[in-house]
């Protein structure tokens, strides 16, 4: 039964990540009516704001797998991407490097694979190369890969959620999806209804209804349970936690591009790596550890979404970060080490949604299935934000209909003069920044929160990491844009407020 | 776009008690060409909330609040006609030459402008030690501050972060905002000290957590933290310091959880100069007219000792000046002595905990009337004054505190919620200090106020007025 406020879509999308974006992006631009409904407040708050923000090459893939083919699709069309969108990108190349002889053959391997996925640009150089290519590093051998780069994954997303916007997608966020019901077509029913019924939940408890002919699962961690909704229950995800370290920015090291180990055969990563962003900082990481439902660091966490970091694996970063800088610097390990503790700012993790369990180990394929209007995409891990615009393409084949393209929007805010009044001095981020980062989450249909203004504009990503800016950013929000500071969330809805209430009344 | 650079014989960046400082004392000794520049929209630093007392005993023989404290500088600012400009970040120095972020149209059209400057002075002061830094695991919910953000919320912003409260790191910040926070009703749980011993002054153990039964937990720290949205709790740990891998280690199953909504890092400060990471490593050959002072050089205890530093800079500053820009400065203050002088600090520091730990044990009254801090003996000897024997004595029968905090401005017809600090003229029995705070939640006042208006007279107690130490227009 559909009720009459039921609003309708032709799609669906759930998950504001980077691959439901694209999806909407590519939807909306045929003219197809598309709505996005994410659980939480803002777009990229999941896997996709939560990596190392490497486009990747696509030689890490099995041969002939979805994974290998789309990633290294996304690879060679980035360019293309980051002009229509917008955002920065360098395209840096890496190192995969093999420390000790023994790691040669697997180097090798590695190299076969790549050439096989139809990777680009991949040369196999001397450990001596090597060192006369970077600063004295000493390993036995590397692999060259000159396809990969580097970009803000934060950035990425909110663009393509930016373009889908501005063709008319509607976002809702806040709304968690808690069924998809497929309707039987009542044709004596006087109301136009879609084949599926999706009923959301805010986190304020208010419940409401959306129908559509095409749902697109891009849940993320949640696609197996999404699935489960529509009574899929082929799908299981398994979350794979990684933790990272950011060093600061000011840590006198010049790491040109990014650095790989070679990864082992069943890891569900690709090893502790070095990787720089465009900002100047490198960050040291992922760890990778299957989190267990009956941890008891779980709390009252949900399960798999637990980004907490743990005091093992956050020293255990820190020791092979170390090692691989001084292997890479050409420094013996009694020198003086290159980084200290103290140089860490930020300490994050991300979770995986992966389809093989612990006990399995490695990847599984990416899952882009379209089970009769139910689209279910699964196990979207690395490389899938390499691969997002290419699982939207091939999404986009599977859904029929079209509509009149071209309704783009003039409205997006931002652009006009405004004070050039530094709020964040570690990132050099104005009051104007903050306040069109503040219309544009309004804009995109997000609710503002501290997260989402520092990912679009770095506010507090800095050394200092908000100590300075969050006052300001608060004062001028409560100026400027009339916001109750009593209300103002830092990440999630709506349990984490900064403030428990007035000193004086 | 080509845009006029600026020329001064002195750019002071930073406005706070070290800069204002220089400022000051550049102008007794006749160099008059200076621009202050400081990047929030108020002079002051962080002065402005530190709201409590204990400022100014040694510079000004008199004990006056952080607030009060600026205004003082603040005016001779006015005073001697300094060109300061508000809300104007530095964001380059290369060699002499700056530039700067500032909303002024006419002299930054493009939002930045050059200032050339025979001598610059670096006074931006500090930034606090943060989570990540301190090396602490867990949730990244919301309710983690430094004591330095939490303090501008409270006492800037009139915003509580919490209500039951775990304080990491017991360094004067972390003790101040202990009293704060009870005072206002919150629940602070312990202060945890990695270390063996105190950073804060022992006067601030007494008078912020002794006064309010809050345990210092000595030789512990949070090892996790929990909470989805929200910080929950966190777990705390015994530590024990590891001689052969030089860092503190968990005591195994000594952990344990304390509720909490809030956790307060107090894990110390680091000086704020990476805008000189681009001009060269202290001792190479770089632009000799670039100097540092106050906490920005290295942390200090006192603010009277950042205000004196201020000044000894700006004689080392004059001289250079007068002996002719480029020509090399052996002032301790000069960029190129800047590691010496740190390292003379550190030796410094560590006698000073040595010390600390020593006296650990002795049962002894602390002064509170100074930052010396005097242990009194029983015998009433110990005293470096005889205010010491003095107020051991009163402490014995009739134990007094001065209080600082807050009261409500009255601004019709604004959703704004402004405060402005007070404190009583002189102390109120200790006795009394929880009816204060309770009667000042009822008082309004009314916009305008100035530094040092009586807002009360006999407050609490006959001949104790309540007096503004901050100021509010608008």
């Amino acid at each position: 039964m559909v009720s009459k406020n039921t609003k309708q879509y032709n799609v669906i999308i759930a998950g504001a990540g980077a691959v439901g974006c694209a999806c909407a992006r590519e939807l909306s631009a045929r003219g197809i009516s598309v709505c996005v409904l994410e659980k939480e407040a803002d777009a990229a708050f999941g896997i996709s704001g939560r990596n190392s923000g490497v486009l990747h090459c696509g030689i890490n893939s099995a041969p002939g797998s979805l994974m290998a083919r789309l990633c290294v699709e996304g690879c060679e069309n980035f360019d293309a991407e980051v002009s229509d969108l917008g955002i920065d990108f360098r395209r840096t190349g890496k190192y995969i490097i093999a420390l000790s002889p023994e790691d040669i053959p697997a180097l090798e391997a590695l190299l076969a694979q790549g050439e096989s996925n139809g990777v680009r640009g991949l040369q196999m150089i001397s450990g001596r190369e090597l060192g006369k290519k970077l600063h004295g590093a000493r390993a036995a051998a590397a692999i060259h890969a000159s396809m990969t780069g580097i970009f803000d994954p934060f950035r990425y997303t909110i663009a393509l959620a930016e373009k889908a916007r501005s063709r008319g997608t509607d976002f809702f966020f806040g709304h968690r999806v808690t069924d998809v019901i497929r309707c039987l077509h009542d044709p004596s029913s006087e109301h136009e209804t879609g084949r599926f019924t999706v009923k959301t939940i805010s986190p304020s408890g208010c419940r409401r209804d959306f129908s559509c002919d095409f749902f697109i699962n891009s849940g993320g961690l949640c696609a197996g349970e999404i699935c489960r909704m529509a009574g899929i229950e082929d799908y299981t995800v398994h979350p794979c936690r990684g933790e990272y370290h950011i060093l600061d920015r000011e840590t006198p090291l010049d790491l040109p591009l990014p650095v790989y180990p070679v990864p082992g055969k069943r890891s569900g990563g690709l090893g502790v790596h070095l990787t720089p962003s465009l900002s100047g900082n490198i960050m040291i990481g992922p760890s990778a550890e299957y989190l267990q439902e009956d941890d008891p660091d779980q709390d009252d966490l949900p399960f798999g979404e637990n980004y907490s970091t743990t005091g093992s694996v956050m020293e255990k970063l820190f020791i092979e970060g170390r090692q691989l800088l001084a292997g890479m610097y050409g420094e013996d390990s009694s020198s003086d080490p290159l980084i200290s503790r103290k140089d860490i700012i930020r300490s994050f993790s991300g979770v995986r949604p992966k389809l093989t369990s612990e006990k399995e180990g490695g990847f599984a394929d990416f899952v882009i299935e379209d089970r009769d209007g139910f689209i279910i995409l699964a196990g979207i891990e690395s490389p899938g934000l390499t691969a997002s615009v290419p699982i939207a393409r091939r999404v986009s084949g599977m859904i029929s209909g079209s509509g009149v393209s071209g309704r783009v929007r003039h409205d997006v805010p931002g652009g006009e003069a405004g004070t050039a009044r530094i709020i964040c001095r570690c990132e050099s981020v104005t009051e104007k920044d903050i306040l069109d980062a503040y219309d544009r989450i309004l804009w995109l249909g997000g609710i503002p929160t501290l997260k989402g203004l520092k990912n679009r504009v770095r506010a507090g990503m800095g050394s200092c990491q908000g100590c300075f800016c969050t006052v300001n950013i608060i004062d001028l929000l409560e100026k400027k844009r009339g916001i109750d500071p009593l209300v103002f969330c830092q990440d999630r809805l709506p349990g984490s407020k900064l403030f428990a209430g007035r000193v004086r009344r | 776009m080509k845009t006029d650079i600026i020329r001064k014989d002195v750019a002071v960046i930073g406005g706070g008690p070290a800069g204002m400082a220089v400022a000051d004392k550049l102008c007794d000794l006749g160099i008059t060409d200076i621009m202050l520049l400081e990047k929030e929209n108020y002079l002051g630093g962080v002065l402005p909330q530190c709201i409590h007392d204990g400022f100014g005993l040694i510079k000004f023989g008199k004990n006056v609040s952080g607030p009060e404290y600026a205004e003082i500088y603040r005016r001779r600012m006015g005073e001697k006609n300094i060109d300061v400009h508000l809300c104007s970040t530095v964001t380059e120095v290369r060699g002499n030459r700056l530039t700067v972020a500032s909303p002024d149209k006419t002299l930054a059209p493009q939002g930045l402008f050059t200032l050339e400057a025979g001598a610059v002075v670096l006074a931006s002061g500090c930034r606090e030690r943060n989570r990540s830094n301190a090396g602490i695991p867990g949730s990244r919910a919301a309710g983690i501050y430094t004591a330095g953000t939490a303090q501008a919320f409270i006492n800037l912003h009139n915003l509580m972060p919490g209500k039951e409260i775990v304080i990491l790191g017991s360094g004067d910040i972390g003790l101040i905002m202990a009293r704060r926070l009870t005072l206002e009703g919150a629940h602070v749980k312990c202060v945890a000290e990695i270390d063996s011993v105190s950073g804060g002054l022992k006067r601030n153990i007494k008078q912020c957590l002794e006064d309010f039964d809050i345990p210092l937990l000595l030789n512990t720290t949070v090892t996790d933290v929990f909470g989805l949205s929200r910080v929950t709790g966190v777990q705390l740990s015994s530590m024990h310091f590891s001689e052969e891998n030089g860092v503190f280690l968990p005591v195994p199953g000594t952990e344990r959880r304390t509720d909490c909504d809030t956790l307060i890092l107090s894990a110390g400060l680091i000086p704020e100069n990476s805008i000189l990471k681009d001009i060269g490593a202290p001792g190479t050959d770089v632009y000799p007219g670039i100097f540092l002072c106050g906490n920005a050089l290295y942390v200090h205890g006192l603010v009277d000792d950042v205000s004196d530093s201020g000044e000894q800079v700006a004689k080392d500053v004059a001289e250079y000046i007068s002996a002719g820009p480029g020509s090399p400065s052996a002032s301790r203050y000069a960029f190129s002595q800047a590691n010496e002088t740190r390292a003379e600090n550190c030796r410094f520091l560590s006698e000073k905990r040595l010390k600390t730990l020593a006296d650990a044990g002795r049962k002894t009254i602390t002064c509170i009337l100074c930052p010396n801090s005097c242990e009194i003996d029983e015998d009433f000897s110990g005293g470096r004054c005889p205010r010491g024997a003095q107020y051991a004595r009163e402490e014995l029968t009739d134990p007094k505190r001065i209080l600082t905090s807050s009261v409500a401005v009255d601004v019709p017809a604004s959703p704004a919620h402004p405060t402005v600090s007070v404190r009583t003229s002189g102390p109120l029995p200790k006795n009394r200090l929880a009816d204060a705070v309770k009667a000042l939640k009822d008082i309004r006042v009314s916009s305008p106020v100035g530094c040092g208006d009586v807002i009360r007279r006999d407050f609490i107690q006959k001949g104790v007025d309540l007096i503004a130490t901050g100021k509010f227009s608008g």
